[in-house]
C-alpha cells in the first residue's frame, strides 16, 4: 500500500530521517514509536508528500508519488492538534473534503457517510456544533471522523490520542480498532505512547534519531529486540540495562565482580561478532524473579521500594549501587534497605554492544 | 527534621477557589504525591508551601513553627520545576554551586558537596560540560542536583519529569527515590501522572476542585478507594463502575435494566444500604471473563468485544449502557464477539452513593 523506499531529510546540520525504508500492508495498522525528536512526524509527512524527501522515493499502491502533491495522493491525514475549522460546525468540519472541487461527492452520498461515521464515533448528537465548544475527546472524535469520511486508500495519523486524558486515550483505542476491523483502512500511525502502539498496531517501527531500527509485530519486538533503543522502547516498564565488562568468561559490573558466567556457545557467539569487551546487559523485569532458584544465578540486593501498580508490584532492588528492578504479582512485606534475594537464568539475558547498541546475544 | 501542617488552607483568585480549606499532614521524611487532573489545586498548594503564593486563609506549620509569612529563602526549602531554570551558558558544576555560593560557603567546602551530590545522582563526569549540550534528562539530573546541594529541609517537585520523554522519565523517576531514601528529606511532588505517583509515594493525596479527595497509600488508594474520583483516576487500566438499581425492593439489576446475580450476602449487603440507586465498583483484574458459568454466583451478562493486551496482562472490553469496560482474560485468546458472563467474587465487595461519589 505504502512504500517508504530509502527516504532522507535534514533540516539544516540535523539529520531527521537517515535513510529509511518501510513497507505497509493493505489493512494493516502500522505503527511508528518513538521519542520526541526521533522522525516519526516527518517520515509521516514525507508519506503525505508535505515534505520533500532530499533522497529517496514514496510508493503509495505501486505508483511512485514522490513527486505528486497531498491532494492527489488518495490519503487522508490527522495532525496533533486537529485543525479544525472553527467556523463551520462539527457537520461541515467532516464533509468538508468530500466537497472539494477534487472529491465533489453529492450531498445525499455526503449525508450519509457524515451520519454513518459520526454514530460510529458518538457524535452524532454535536453536529450542529461549532467546533471551538467541543471537549478534547470530542473534537478529537471530530478529527478522526472527518479522516476516515473519505475513505481514502491510506490514512495518516500524527499522534491522534496523545491530547487525550488516559481515560479517554483507553476508550478510543477501543473504537480506533473496532472501526479499523469494520472499514479495513490502512493506517500509518504515529506516536510517542508506547500503551496506544502496543494496543492497537498489527506491526511497530522503532524509530531513534532519525534511524528506523526495526518493524515486526508488538510480541517480536519484546521477545527479540534487534538493538538496545528497541528494547528499551517496547517494554513498559522498560527494560533494565546494566553495564558490563567482558574478562575472560564472565560479563563483570563496576569492573571487578562476576555478573554472569558466560557458556562457552554464548563465548563464541560474541567473539564471532566483535572483540569488543564493553557490552550492556538487557534484562526484562519479568525474567527477574523474587527469592533464590537451584539452577539460576543468585543475588542479593537492598530493597529500595515497591511500586503498587494494581496487579503487578515493581520491585526496585539497589545491587551493588546499580538499579535492579522486578515485576511480580506477589506482595513484598519489606521496608527500605532490608536485603532482598533475586535470581535470573543466564539464558534470559540480552548482550547489546556498548558502542554502537546492536545486539550480541 | 521537618514535618509540614496544612490547617484550613486556601489560596483564592478572585472567586476561583484554587485551594479550598485543605488539611493536611505530611510526616518527617515522608514521600509525599499531590495527584490530579488540571486545574485540581495541586501546584497552587505547592507554591503555597513554599511561599511564593501568600495564602487567602489558614496556617502553613513547619515543624511548630508557623511559616505563612516567612520570605521562600527563609523557608530552608528547595524547589524543582518542570522547566530546569538552569543557566544554560554555564558549565554543570557552576550551576550546582550557585546556591552555595550564594550562602558564602568556603570553596574547599563547596566542592565537596558538589562532588558529593553529582556522585549521587551519577552525573560526575558531566560537571565540565556546558548545560545547553546535555539532553533533557542529565539537565534535569542537575536541576534535582541544585536542589539538594544545600540539604534542604523540604524538598518540593513541581512536575519535574512532565518534559521528558517516557523512557527518560522512568529513569529519572528511579533516581528520585534513590535520592530521597538516601537523603531522607521529607519531599512534596505534584503530578497528574497517576502511575508517577503510584511508583514513587509513600502518601498519595488525591484532589480534584481545590480539595482534598482522599488520601492514602498507593495500595489502599487501588484496592479500596473511598471515592468514585480516586477509583477513575489511579489504575491504567482504571476501576469499573456499574450503576445498580434495586427492584422491587428486593432484587439488584444494572443500570440498563439487565439482570446481575448477586450471592445472597452481596444482596443483603446491597439491600441494606437502604438505596435505590447506587454504583458497583470493581477492578478489572477482579471481575473475569467466562464463557460458561460453573455455579458461580456472581455475574452478569456480557460480550467482549476485543482483547487488549496492557503490560503483558489480558484485558477483554466490553460495553454496557455504551460505556466501555474491562475484565481479565486469563489466557491469550482472541475471544472478540464472543458472549460469555463476567464473573466477580471479590470478598471486599466496593458500593458507592451515585450523587456524592463517596463509598457506602
Amino acid at each position: 500500500m505504502l512504500q517508504l523506499k530509502n527516504v532522507s531529510k535534514s533540516f539544516g546540520d540535523v539529520q531527521a530521517v537517515a535513510n529509511l525504508s518501510l513497507e505497509i500492508q493493505e489493512r494493516e495498522i502500522f505503527v511508528l514509536l518513538g521519542p520526541t525528536g526521533a522522525g516519526k512526524t516527518t517520515t509521516l509527512k514525507i508519506a503525505a508528500g508535505l515534505i520533500k524527501p532530499d533522497g529517496g522515493q514514496v510508493f503509495i499502491v505501486d505508483k511512485d508519488v514522490t513527486e505528486i502533491p497531498p491532494a492527489f495522493r488518495d490519503i487522508s491525514f490527522v495532525f496533533e492538534g486537529y485543525n479544525l475549522f472553527h467556523i463551520y460546525n462539527v457537520y461541515d468540519n467532516i464533509a468538508f473534503a468530500l466537497r472539494s472541487k477534487l472529491m465533489q461527492v453529492d450531498e445525499a452520498e455526503i449525508d450519509t457517510r457524515v451520519r454513518a461515521f459520526s454514530k460510529e464515533l458518538h457524535i452524532e448528537h454535536l453536529l450542529d456544533r461549532p467546533t471551538g465548544t467541543l471537549s478534547g475527546g470530542e473534537t478529537q472524535r471530530v478529527a478522526l471522523a472527518r479522516a476516515l469520511v473519505r475513505k481514502a486508500s491510506l490514512n495518516l495519523f500524527d499522534e491522534p490520542l496523545s491530547n487525550l486524558d488516559l481515560k479517554l486515550r483507553e476508550e478510543l483505542r477501543v473504537e480506533f480498532k473496532e472501526l479499523h476491523k469494520k472499514y479495513h483502512s490502512t493506517i500509518f500511525y504515529v506516536t510517542h505512547d508506547h500503551d496506544s502502539a502496543v494496543s492497537v498496531a498489527d506491526r511497530i517501527g522503532i524509530i531513534y534519531g532519525g534511524v528506523l531500527h526495526q518493524i515486526d509485530t508488538p510480541e517480536n519486538l519484546i521477545e527479540n529486540p534487534n538493538h538496545i533503543t528497541v528494547a528499551t522502547l517496547i517494554n513498559y516498564p522498560t527494560i533494565n540495562i546494566i553495564n558490563c565488562a567482558l574478562e575472560n568468561h564472565s560479563l563483570l559490573i563496576n569492573r571487578q565482580k562476576s555478573l554472569i558466567e558466560l557458556t562457552s556457545p554464548q563465548l563464541d557467539k560474541i567473539r564471532s561478532q566483535t572483540s569488543e569487551k564493553e557490552f550492556q546487559v538487557g534484562l526484562k523485569l519479568k525474567s527477574v524473579k523474587l527469592g533464590k532458584a537451584k539452577d539460576n544465578l543468585n543475588f542479593s540486593g537492598k530493597l529500595l521500594h515497591t511500586e503498587y501498580q494494581g496487579y503487578n508490584k515493581v520491585v526496585n532492588i539497589d545491587y551493588e549501587g546499580m538499579p535492579i528492578r522486578l515485576i511480580t504479582n506477589e506482595v513484598v512485606q519489606m521496608d527500605y534497605g532490608e536485603q532482598i534475594d533475586f535470581n535470573f537464568s543466564t539464558k534470559d539475558i540480552f548482550l547489546f554492544s556498548k558502542s554502537n547498541g546492536m545486539r550480541i546475544l | 527534621m521537618a514535618q509540614i501542617r496544612l490547617e484550613n488552607l486556601s489560596k483564592y483568585y478572585g472567586k476561583v477557589k484554587a485551594v479550598d480549606e485543605i488539611n493536611l499532614e505530611i510526616k518527617d521524611n515522608e514521600f509525599v504525591v499531590f495527584l490530579g487532573p488540571s486545574g485540581c489545586g495541586k501546584t497552587t498548594t505547592l507554591r503555597c508551601v513554599a511561599g511564593l503564593e501568600a495564602v487567602t486563609g489558614g496556617n502553613i506549620y513547619f515543624g511548630d513553627r508557623r511559616v505563612n509569612d516567612f520570605e521562600p529563602a527563609d523557608r530552608n526549602i528547595a524547589m524543582v520545576f518542570q522547566h530546569y531554570a538552569l543557566y544554560p551558558h554555564l558549565k554543570v558544576h557552576r550551576n550546582i554551586t550557585f546556591p552555595l555560593k550564594a550562602e558564602k560557603m568556603p570553596p574547599s567546602e563547596r566542592k565537596k558537596k558538589v562532588k558529593e551530590v553529582s556522585k549521587l545522582l551519577g552525573i560526575e563526569n558531566l560537571l565540565h560540560r556546558r548545560i545547553s549540550d546535555l539532553p533533557d534528562g542529565d539537565k534535569q539530573k542537575v536541576a534535582l542536583a541544585r536542589a539538594i546541594v544545600r540539604t534542604p529541609e523540604v524538598l518540593l517537585l513541581d512536575e519535574p519529569l512532565s518534559a521528558l520523554d517516557e523512557v527518560f522519565r522512568e529513569q529519572m523517576r528511579i533516581e528520585f527515590l534513590k535520592i530521597q531514601k538516601a537523603l531522607q528529606v521529607t519531599t512534596v511532588y505534584v503530578t497528574h501522572d497517576q502511575r508517577e505517583a503510584m511508583m514513587l509515594a509513600d502518601k498519595i493525596v488525591v484532589m480534584n476542585e481545590g480539595k482534598i479527595v482522599e488520601t492514602g497509600n498507593p495500595q489502599n488508594l487501588y484496592e479500596e478507594p473511598q471515592n468514585l474520583f480516586t477509583g477513575y483516576f489511579i489504575g491504567s487500566p482504571g476501576m469499573n463502575f456499574f450503576n445498580c438499581r434495586i427492584k422491587g425492593g428486593r432484587d439488584v439489576v444494572l443500570g440498563n435494566g439487565e439482570d446481575i446475580s448477586f450471592s445472597e450476602t452481596y444482596r443483603q449487603k446491597a439491600l441494606s444500604l437502604s438505596k435505590v440507586d447506587f454504583v458497583f465498583g470493581i477492578r478489572p483484574e477482579y471481575l473475569f471473563f467466562k464463557e460458561k458459568l460453573n455455579g458461580e454466583p456472581n455475574y452478569f451478562k456480557i460480550k467482549l468485544v476485543n482483547v487488549e493486551r496492557i503490560h503483558e496482562i489480558n484485558y477483554g472490553n466490553f460495553y454496557l449502557g455504551g460505556d466501555l469496560y474491562k475484565c481479565f482474560i486469563s489466557n491469550g485468546e482472541e475471544l472478540g464477539g464472543r458472549e460469555g458472563f463476567a464473573v466477580f467474587n471479590d470478598p471486599k465487595i466496593l458500593f458507592y452513593d451515585t450523587a456524592s461519589g463517596k463509598i457506602l
